[in-house]
């Protein structure tokens, strides 16, 4: 009778340790799953930035290109032709010439000042 | 169990373990035996080897102008393998990519899986069929990222920045010269893609970086060059020459500042892949200033005064006798434009006298005079950074007839390049310096990193200092009221230069009568140089009598000089008079 009732008895223990197997094989198939998603979400959004960047990068250099070809001597030059860009031309009156330290008209004039009338006058003279 | 049962089980256990062990077989063979071969096949159909274009290097000015830059256009690709309905890809693709839509359809029916449509795709005309595609769920449609070469100048400065071919390799000036630093590196990843064709970014392979193309920074002043090729224009609609050549270069370091040439060409309009293009505008694509070779003229004499003063054969001072205007030497005559008598050494420069300057090539020598040659720089390339420069014709004095010793002296027997005659003039501007003239001034990358630099490089002392001195006020005397080239004269300014007038040569042999190269090559302020300049022009259209170096090359001098002094800001100097010089005489050459 003993014999009997031990022999029916619900082997807890292993059942526990193939649960307990069963769960983490699960968790990993899962976590694979998982990270494998996040992989591809991750990848995408790398993709995603990439393209954006590209396109800035593109309109930065196109942008630069314009600027580049509106700021071209020749293309000024034919901007002031047409009339666009008005600049007035500067009288001797109004030049100032700044004389560098040590130079030969700076020594000849022997001043203090800085600022000193445009030599264009002196040769006027 | 019976025997007969337990023989059955046997036989299908036996039966299953076959069938297990020949699965098992060949699952050893696909994994194993026939691995790389699938992996190679799977490979092929997923994996691609996406190039990653660098970008080339910006050529700039020296204020950091930008004179070539890239624009940035699409080459559209498509893979016909992904494509469902290539007659609707072929309607959208057709009219915006300019392409006929029977062409179109007939291309992509097919299972290429790279086929390139069009280059050179604007990319506001990308983002419309973009658009268009992503409207209609049309796949297999992909845009590559590629660039347009631009020269935001234009003509300006067109011989010295150059041009590319289709190919994106420079042809042609500093594009082809500095193209290994402008062309960078591309750099490539391998990626896997799913059935629709969408990368999977997770298998990205190995992964290489692009290295962008340096930036070059030339010794080009774009404000000199424009006022250089203004007054060049001014001169080539006034005197129509068959060529017309200017060179601005800062004597003490060698920087060309400004070079131009005419005639001329946009690279922006340069099609490379037309032989019938290339062979029309031969001579608008040559850059005249370091690839033609002509006589130089009495330019040359500066060379016959330094080699003789230098060897104190002659001081300034010394008097040499003219012969009256003809000297009769190896049985033929060499005349004067004017008959002298006894002319000083500064006065032979001065008058531009051909007698006086045989006459002091035959007191050095000709072993002597021909080492003043070379050392000059003639003969040999200047070692500029620009391509297919050439070394000119100095014949060696065993190869000179009798006449020679009379003829060279006064620049006829040698062929020179515009450029070597510059960087002579350099030279004796310089105190004796002779300088390699130098285009490029940095190499950086996109960064600012400097990768190279170009100090100044003096290739050899030529002349004294004492002798430069000499040579200058002699040189000064040129651009006086009794030398060859008054109209040479930069007003507030001591101005020394020489002029040259040349007879063309006739390819049948001799010379072309009534045509002539004439230049003017001088610099200012003739005691502490702040640049040199070069006027050349060819085949110049003047009234009778008047195409002389002085009288053409001149006054386009002059007016460069003007301008190119005030962009410098130098200062007049007080001691010259402003005032219009009054002609005395006028001297020719």
């Amino acid at each position: 009778m003993n014999r009997r009732k031990h022999a029916n008895l619900v082997p807890v223990a292993a059942l526990v340790r193939w649960v307990v197997v069963a769960f983490f094989l699960c968790t990993a198939g899962l976590c694979y799953v998982y990270f494998k998603n996040q992989m591809q979400t991750t990848g995408n959004e790398i993709r995603s930035l990439e393209r954006q960047l590209d396109t800035l990068i593109t309109q930065d250099d196109t942008e630069r290109a314009q600027i580049d070809r509106l700021s071209s001597q020749s293309y000024l030059e034919r901007r002031l032709a047409e009339g666009f860009i008005q600049l007035t031309p500067i009288t001797d009156a109004r030049i100032v010439r700044v004389h560098l330290a040590g130079s030969r008209a700076t020594a000849a004039l022997d001043t203090a000042d800085d600022l000193q009338p445009v030599s264009n006058r002196i040769v006027a003279q | 169990m019976t025997r007969s049962a337990k023989v059955r089980a046997l036989i299908v256990c036996c039966a299953l373990a076959l069938c297990f062990t020949g699965f098992s077989a060949r699952l050893v063979h696909l994994q194993l035996t026939m691995h790389d071969e699938y992996a190679a096949l799977a490979e092929e159909k997923h994996v691609n080897k996406q190039i990653i274009y660098a970008r080339r290097g910006l050529i700039m000015d020296i204020n950091q102008q930008t004179l070539a830059d890239n624009d940035p256009v699409r080459t559209v690709v498509a893979d016909a393998s992904l494509m469902t309905d290539p007659d609707d890809a072929a309607a959208v693709l057709a009219a915006p990519l300019g392409l006929d839509e029977n062409d179109l359809r007939s291309k992509l029916a097919t299972d290429r899986r790279y086929i390139v449509l069009k280059k050179d795709v604007p990319e506001a005309t990308a983002a419309q069929i973009e658009t268009r595609l992503a409207v209609r769920s049309i796949r297999g449609i992909s845009f590559e990222q590629d660039a347009d070469r631009i020269y935001p100048n234009g003509q300006m400065a067109c011989h010295v920045v150059g041009f590319m071919n289709a190919d994106h390799r420079g042809v042609q000036g500093i594009e082809a010269q500095e193209d290994e630093y402008l062309r960078g590196h591309e750099g490539f990843r391998y990626t896997q893609r799913d059935r629709s064709g969408n990368e999977l970014v997770a298998y990205r392979g190995e992964e290489h970086a692009p290295r962008d193309g340096y930036n070059v920074r030339l010794t080009i002043d774009m404000n000199l060059q424009n006022i250089v090729e203004t007054e060049l224009d001014a001169a080539c609609k006034q005197f129509r020459p068959r060529k017309a050549i200017v060179i601005l270069m800062r004597p003490q370091t060698g920087e060309i500042l400004a070079m131009a040439n005419r005639p001329n060409f946009d690279p922006n309009d340069v099609r490379t892949d037309s032989a019938t293009y290339l062979q029309e505008h031969e001579a608008d694509l040559k850059d005249c200033a370091i690839t033609d070779e002509m006589e130089p003229g009495s330019t040359f004499k500066m060379v016959t005064a330094a080699g003789a003063l230098n060897e104190h054969e002659v001081s300034p001072d010394s008097m040499i006798f003219c012969e009256n205007g003809a000297f009769n030497y190896g049985g033929r005559f060499l005349h004067d434009h004017h008959p002298y008598g006894d002319l000083s050494v500064e006065d032979i420069l001065v008058k531009s006298s051909n007698i006086g300057a045989a006459k002091l090539a035959m007191g050095l020598g000709d072993q002597r005079f021909y080492g003043y040659i070379r050392a000059f720089g003639f003969g040999e390339r200047t070692g500029i950074s620009l391509p297919g420069e050439i070394p000119g014709l100095v014949p060696p004095p065993h190869r000179w007839s009798k006449l020679s010793i009379t003829r060279i002296p006064m620049g006829q027997e040698v062929a020179v390049t515009p450029l070597q005659t510059i960087v002579a003039m350099s030279a004796i501007a310089n105190g004796g310096h002779l300088m390699m003239p130098q285009i490029v001034h940095d190499i950086t990358d996109g960064k600012g990193g400097v990768i190279s630099t170009f100090p100044p490089v003096e290739i050899r002392r030529v002349i004294t200092p004492e002798t430069a001195r000499e040579l200058t006020a002699a040189l000064k005397g040129v651009v006086s009221a009794r030398g060859t080239a008054v109209g040479a004269k930069v007003t507030g300014f001591d101005t020394a230069g020489k002029t040259g007038t040349a007879e063309k040569i006739d390819p049948k042999g001799g010379y072309m009568p009534g045509k002539y190269i004439v230049s003017f090559c001088g610099y200012l302020p003739a005691d502490d140089p702040a640049f040199v300049c070069l006027v050349m022009l060819d085949d110049a259209q003047t009234g009778p009598d008047l195409d002389y170096g002085g009288t053409v090359a001149g006054p386009v001098f002059s007016r460069i000089g003007e301008k190119v002094a005030r962009y410098m800001n130098l200062e007049p100097q007080p001691d010259i008079p402003a005032s219009n010089v009054v002609i005395t005489q006028t001297e020719h050459d």
